[in-house]
């Protein structure tokens, strides 16, 4: 029992080693091909455009902070901001598994949309 | 021979008013009905697969749920962040199906105001000399003036039939300066295909194949019971795997794949020289069409599928009219008679009743078995000249099912009869009148 209790803490001990590693390694590398400036938005839900930097003033690897939707948060001078995936070329490991529902559907629906639609 | 002048004369002038007029609008309604079962069932066969160049950009409720929080319109800056996406893979051009009439929000303190990225972007796509087709109406074009010189302004109606709603027609024009999109993406991206500018509607013809590119996307089976369906008629609408290639929104921004070399690979197979559509799949925005192949989709697959149509036969793309002489009124009315000639003899000559002192011929089962002989061989005559029309005069298919007139054959046949009858009786009515004439006077 002894041995089982400390074969598990030391596997949690290396899960927990490798998800730090893991995690302090995402960074960019490069802009994506043809791109000058990195376009830079708000972390916040609404995602708004904040501004764009050249690719002279950008210093790489770019730390990421988490991965989000798709694209990367980031701290540029100090604040943080959210980076769209397809501008950059990053790290990350993609997933090979669909999380999303692939249905292709069309509802005829008697009502207008309102300001938030359904989701899945 | 005088009686059988008659008849050919009889049938010729009905199947002028059938084929040429439409009364009570049921000649137009049967031709449309057989021109949508033709494209449902013989689509796949006359169309083939989908054009290679065309991919619909699809943004769904799931993207906007992730980037937006469910929340449309869209934000300016949201759309600007897909086509800046979208320009990574070096598309041949984008049209973008969404009309922009929200008023741009005035911008808080520093902060740039929502589409000023999208300007942005779309400078982006002027400098790699991609261009971009945007869904106008004069409000669009009044709210972003901004946009001029960055976008073609392209129109944004959509023609729908007034009686089933089935969007058939697509029109070339909407006025002399705003071209549909499906019609000016097509003579800029292939202007070798088109010496003149195109006028006439185009009848959109629905391709049915299954697209291999679309195999991730699940929907409901579509019920194809050919039998059911001449038995019974359509019945039901479905919304089936579409037949262009489609990409969502949702897999442009967060692209999955087992290598980032397999994500590029599979998103130049997407994108990369393609021609975008970029339009939208949302729950309570009624953007939808309903096509001749009894499916609901959204509305920018009508775009889609006359690129589609446009790509593939270039300036033969069908309509209702065709090309050449047959698009001429006159032309077209004596090409109607011409192919029905050969038909009204042979039934003049089959059904004309015996001249007094021949002997009646057999009535039992040889006069069927001819009858049925001679409507296969009808149907045989018309399907032939609907193939000819279709193929070489470029007549939708709506036309073709006009000439399957052996359906009136029963009309016909009755024309006869009542030709028959008043051959019969006008004389005896005419002896009648005189002599009833002559009475009179003689009396005083």
């Amino acid at each position: 029992m002894k041995l089982s209790m400390k074969r598990f803490a030391l596997a949690l001990a290396m899960a927990a080693l490798c998800h730090a590693a893991a995690a302090g390694d995402l960074k960019i590398s490069a802009l994506a091909a043809d791109a000058t400036e990195l376009d830079l938005f708000s972390p916040d839900a609404d995602g708004a455009y904040l501004k764009s930097v050249e690719l002279s003033k950008l210093k790489f690897p770019i730390a990421i902070l988490e991965d989000r939707n798709g694209g990367f948060i980031v701290r540029l001078e100090g604040k943080k901001y959210y980076v769209n995936g397809p501008d950059v070329i990053a790290n990350n490991v993609y997933k090979v598994t669909a999380e999303c529902d692939n249905a292709f559907t069309t509802s005829l629906v008697g009502a207008t949309r309102g300001i938030a639609g359904k989701g899945c | 021979m005088k009686r059988f002048w008659v008849y050919v004369l009889s049938i010729m002038a009905f199947a002028h008013i059938t084929l040429n007029f439409s009364p009570l609008g049921l000649g137009d309604r049967a031709d449309k009905y057989l021109q949508d079962l033709f494209n449902t069932y013989a689509g796949s066969l006359v169309y083939g697969a989908p054009q290679e160049d065309v991919t619909i950009l699809l943004l769904t409720d799931e993207a906007l749920s992730t980037h937006q929080r469910g929340h449309w319109p869209a934000s300016y800056d949201f759309h600007g962040k897909v086509l800046n996406s979208l320009l990574h893979e070096k598309p041949r051009a984008v049209f973008i199906d969404f009309l922009w009439l929200s008023q741009r929000p005035e911008a808080i303190a520093a902060a740039p105001r929502d589409g000023d990225y999208l300007i942005k972007v779309l400078q982006r796509y002027n400098r790699a000399s991609i261009p971009v087709y945007l869904s106008s109406t004069p409000a669009v074009e009044q709210n972003w003036p901004e946009l001029n010189g960055l976008v073609t302004h392209v129109g944004a109606e959509l023609r729908i039939d007034p009686v089933d709603f089935v969007s058939r027609t697509y029109p070339a024009a909407l006025t002399t300066e705003v071209e549909t999109p499906a019609f000016r993406i097509a003579r800029e991206v292939r202007p070798h295909l088109f010496r003149q500018r195109p006028t006439e509607p185009m009848d959109v013809f629905w391709g049915t194949s299954s697209n291999k590119k679309n195999s991730w996307m699940k929907a409901e089976e579509h019920d194809a019971d050919i039998a059911k369906v001449a038995l019974y008629g359509f019945s039901g609408v479905k919304t089936p795997v579409p037949f262009n290639t489609t990409l969502y929104v949702r897999d442009l921004l967060k692209q999955v794949g087992g290598t980032r070399e397999e994500v590029r690979e599979q998103a130049a197979a997407l994108m990369k020289g393609k021609i975008i559509l970029y339009g939208a799949n949302l729950s309570g925005v009624n953007d939808l069409i309903f096509t001749p192949t009894r499916d609901i989709l959204p509305g920018v697959y009508l775009h889609a599928m006359a690129l589609d149509n446009l790509l593939r036969w270039g300036p033969e793309y069908k309509s209702a009219t065709g090309q050449g002489l047959l698009a001429n009124d006159i032309w077209r009315g004596l090409w109607n008679l011409l192919i029905v000639l050969p038909v009204a003899m042979l039934l003049a000559f089959f059904y004309r009743r015996p001249d007094s002192g021949t002997p009646i011929p057999d009535q039992g089962a040889s006069r069927v078995l001819r009858s049925v002989c001679i409507i296969l061989a009808l149907a045989c005559w018309f399907a032939a000249w609907g193939i000819v029309e279709f193929v070489y005069f470029n007549v939708s298919a709506g036309t073709v099912a006009g000439y399957l007139a052996f359906l009136t054959l029963g009309f016909f046949l009755n024309i006869i009869g009542m030709a028959d009858w008043l051959m019969d009786h006008v004389p005896t009515w005419k002896t009648k009148v005189c002599c009833r004439l002559a009475r009179t006077l003689g009396r005083h």
